[in-house]
């Protein structure tokens, strides 16, 4: 990690009635870092990060944000911290700039309006009611108001649960947006894509634990998934030939198409194109699939993010 | 206390933005002061006076019980107070801003019923307004204390309607503030003394036409104050912000409190005090035969 920890868990636990919901998890989150929390739903990521952002206490383990005890401090905390929580709403009949008001008015330090509504594309929604708000634009206002206080830390749970691809997409760029500040952004997610493309690392959580942790590429390599080479020739090539190349684990044909799986796609790729070659063959068609983080879930956990 | 200024004047807005906020806070209370003066009082302007304590309560109890404390269940089943959580504002604010905005209006509609009873049924203006304004004020903090309290012990919004309406029922028709107490059986007399609207409508009819001080009704308004205060910081103790938050019989008990200060004050005026025959006097001096 590039710099000081800005977020130290060391053990985390805690439990409801019988129930353990996390179970001694332990990662660090450098300053400027954008670091998700992923896992399927109750594996334990809103308990970790609403006990982070002061709002639950902990029943073990220790636990520091910007320096500062959540459960002892979580005052001051709440002031440097900016917080979208899952699932909230605001009055339908309150305009976009009250809201902006009234939230500004409860810290110490504020962003301008202007600067809020033109960041966020709201602009133009103002005067709009609540009630009045796609989804989306309600999901913007949502970050907007957690970004009223300009926080140097911004901890997003479920940031795009529920919305439309297109809505997303707008929720990814303002994140990344918050990535180029260099601020230090903690997201829980259970969408796959949305890890890869805006998290620096990730911490997979099931059953409150860390099962695994890295960046995506790390979390890639480090698993024994493999990729799968598909391709086409002008003329057929026997089967033999392709299991001899290179890290070839698996080879499949089907109308005229071929599936090689491999640990070492690269190295795979090349052997195939001298084959080829050599044979005075050609490749009318090629395709490369990686591994995913979902596959990499998956084999660390025996099931589907989404189960 | 910061922010709770600028959410009292939001809650404001929200509520002159409200169609259905606006009939209940506004047009209903007018309309019971209508059917007070030509149903009951049958436009006699001494009677509509002796009538004015009674659709006070009923104005300021409804404006608690539906107002603020209904309002803050619904805030908590929509989401709302969830979306406060993470500021660093307390539930003090939050509440104390419930209370403040519903004072404001409140004061505003009472003041509109005494401009039109003037003017329809050419009752006299009050001649100790300020008398009248400190007792209507201890009145609507200690109802919407309860209103909040109520709010705070229940768990879901059926739940709050029901213990709403009960305490409701009984507030405005065991306490004189439907028929006088006149008209009431001789042991609902005695159950009246325990509820904190008898004291309202008591304290009312004294100022309007007795001329009383408020020296001579500090039982009434200590009750009152105490009432509103218990059940504010008890509201605060119970305060949830998630629906989700249920509270077991054990942490509902914690509302007992709130019903020390009248049954304290019920028990003195059953035993020492003259409240139901001063209430009978001003009675028959002023309703018809």
């Amino acid at each position: 990690m590039p710099e000081s920890p800005v977020i130290e868990v060391e053990e985390l636990r805690k439990s409801y009635g019988s129930v353990e919901a996390v179970c001694g998890i332990s990662f660090q989150i450098a300053r400027g870092e954008v670091f998700g929390l992923l896992g399927p739903n109750g594996a334990g990521k809103t308990t970790t990060i609403e006990i982070l952002e002061g709002l639950r206490s902990r029943d073990g383990g220790r636990v520091s944000v910007c320096g500062l005890d959540p459960d002892l401090q979580a005052r001051e905390l709440k002031e440097r911290l900016g917080i979208q929580l899952q699932q909230t709403a605001l009055p339908e009949k309150i305009t976009v700039a009250e809201a902006l008001d009234l939230f500004g008015s409860f810290y110490q330090r504020r962003v301008p309006n202007k600067d809020l509504l033109d960041w966020f594309g709201l602009a133009d929604k103002r005067r709009s009611f609540y009630e009045s708000l796609s989804g989306g634009q309600q999901q913007r206002l949502a970050l907007a108001l957690a970004l009223v206080n300009d926080p140097e830390v911004v901890m997003f749970d479920e940031p795009t649960a529920g919305l439309d691809p297109q809505s997303r997409r707008e929720i990814y760029k303002l994140i990344a947006r918050l990535h180029e500040q260099r601020r230090t952004v903690l997201l829980t997610t259970h969408y796959i894509e949305e890890a890869e493309q805006l998290c620096d690392r990730v911490a997979i959580i099931d059953r409150g634990k860390v099962i695994g942790e890295g960046t995506p590429r790390q979390m890639i390599q480090r698993s024994e998934q493999s990729s799968r080479i598909e391709f086409v020739p002008r003329s057929p090539v026997a089967l033999e030939r392709l299991e001899e190349l290179d890290c070839a684990d698996d080879v499949r044909a089907h109308n005229g198409s071929y599936t090689i799986r491999s640990r070492q796609a690269p190295r795979t790729l090349m052997a195939l194109m001298r084959l080829l070659i050599a044979e005075g063959n050609e490749v009318v068609e090629v395709h490369l699939e990686k591994p995913s983080l979902e596959d990499v879930f998956i084999e660390f956990t025996g099931r589907s993010l989404r189960d | 206390m910061r922010g709770a200024w600028t959410l009292t004047t939001v809650r404001l807005k929200l509520l002159v933005r409200n169609r259905s906020a606006i009939f209940f806070a506004l047009i209903f209370p007018i309309v019971f002061l209508f059917i007070y003066g030509f149903l009951f009082a049958k436009g006699n302007p001494s009677v509509v006076r002796f009538l004015m304590g009674p659709v006070v309560v009923l104005t300021i109890l409804g404006s608690g019980f539906w107002g603020v404390g209904l309002q803050l269940v619904f805030f908590r089943e929509k989401n709302i107070l969830r979306r406060f959580r993470p500021a660093p504002v307390g539930a003090g604010p939050l509440l104390l801003s419930g209370l403040l905005a519903n004072w404001v209006v409140q004061i505003v509609v009472v003041g509109l019923e005494f401009a039109i009873a003037r003017a329809v049924f050419g009752i006299p203006w009050p001649a100790q307004p300020l008398e009248l304004f400190l007792v209507g004020s201890m009145g609507l903090f200690a109802f919407a204390g309860i209103g909040l309290l109520v709010a705070s012990v229940t768990n879901t919004m059926q739940e709050t309607q029901v213990l709403c309406n009960l305490l409701w029922f009984a507030f405005m028709f065991l306490s004189g503030a439907t028929a006088p107490l006149a008209q009431l059986p001789e042991t609902i007399r005695h159950v009246a003394l325990f509820l904190p609207s008898f004291y309202l409508v008591y304290a009312m009819q004294q100022i309007l036409f007795t001329g009383a001080g408020l020296s001579a009704m500090i039982p009434e308004m200590t009750a009152l104050v105490i009432t509103g205060l218990t059940a504010y910081l008890l509201g605060l103790k119970l305060f949830r912000w998630d629906q989700q938050m249920k509270l077991s019989m054990r942490e509902k008990a914690w509302a007992l409190p709130a019903l020390v200060p009248f049954l304290v004050l019920g028990v003195w005026a059953n035993l020492f005090s003259q409240r139901i025959d001063q209430a009978l006097a001003l009675y028959k001096s002023v309703w018809p035969r």
